[in-house]
């Protein structure tokens, strides 16, 4: 049971953080601006 | 990894920052597709003959391990090329993967404490590999304490005290990964080895390996995303000066 537990904790803790990662990656159309104006 | 490093303080700076803003996208939708299948994959696999159901911690334990080394080999690299060509950008890499490392570390000792109940009856036993392994973890703890220091902060000097501690912390990453074959240890000998095929039953290295390569895109793509962190500001004052 314990072991069910651990797998519980790690996924959740690892897909929030990927979760969070992609939400929170900046936007590549933001940044294209600068490019086009250099 | 180096390549992309040395380009990017030579030739344009921006359309590489963009590539890695796509390049750590997939690597991130790759981990959210890949977790949950290994995840199925290790609770269908079947019991093991004599540890039952504790066979479960192998598909925390072992990827856990196994990305905590293929982060610390990054870090070195970045602090290696910080130390040598003064790369700003490679000693940001390699904070970036420090606390993606620190997780997978605590992550490996936490199932390995537990998975040591459930087969050798004890939670801890002061073991070559065990030990190095601790105290692997608290020189990362210690070195992620250093980076939130307010006199870390973004000077050369500290910059190059940080790479140097990195350098030296390798030396027991070697000995870790070491420690199995020089010393007479409790711990059993690497799952994975170079030099000769698994033994393993396939029944377990398939979810076994699915969960490596998860382990590997979540922690690479948790610390591209740190790199980006890193490096927007760069970018974010060109965009200001508009």
């Amino acid at each position: 049971m314990t072991v069910l537990l651990f797998y519980f904790i790690t996924y959740n803790i690892l897909l929030g953080a990927i979760i969070y990662a992609l939400l929170s990656l900046p936007k590549e159309r933001d940044y294209a601006a600068i490019s086009k104006s250099s | 990894m180096i390549f992309l490093l040395s380009r990017l303080s030579i030739k344009d700076p921006l359309k590489l920052f963009l590539t890695l803003i796509s390049l750590t996208r997939t690597i991130l939708f790759l981990a959210l597709l890949s977790l949950p299948l290994s995840l199925i994959l290790s609770l269908q696999s079947p019991e093991e003959v004599l540890q039952g159901q504790s066979v479960l911690y192998l598909y925390l334990h072992v990827p856990a391990a196994l990305s905590c080394f293929l982060l610390y080999g990054i870090m070195s690299c970045g602090a290696l090329l910080n130390l040598i060509w003064r790369l700003k950008h490679a000693y940001f890499l390699s904070m970036a993967c420090l606390s993606p490392c620190l997780l997978m570390a605590a992550i490996t000792l936490c199932t390995g404490c537990l998975w040591g109940l459930s087969t050798w009856g004890t939670y801890w036993i002061w073991d070559a590999r065990l030990t190095s392994f601790l105290f692997l973890t608290l020189f990362l703890m210690m070195l992620f304490i250093l980076k939130q220091h307010p006199r870390f902060q973004n000077s050369h000097r500290s910059r190059q005290v940080l790479s140097v501690l990195i350098l030296v912390g390798l030396i027991d990453v070697i000995f870790v990964h070491q420690s199995v074959v020089w010393f007479k240890t409790l711990h059993q000998p690497p799952s994975f080895r170079w030099d000769s095929a698994p033994t393993m039953d396939s029944e377990f290295l398939v979810p076994l390996s699915l969960s490596t390569l998860s382990f590997f895109a979540s922690s690479l793509g948790l610390s591209m995303k740190n790199w980006l962190d890193s490096l927007l500001p760069l970018f974010n004052h060109k965009r200001g000066s508009e």
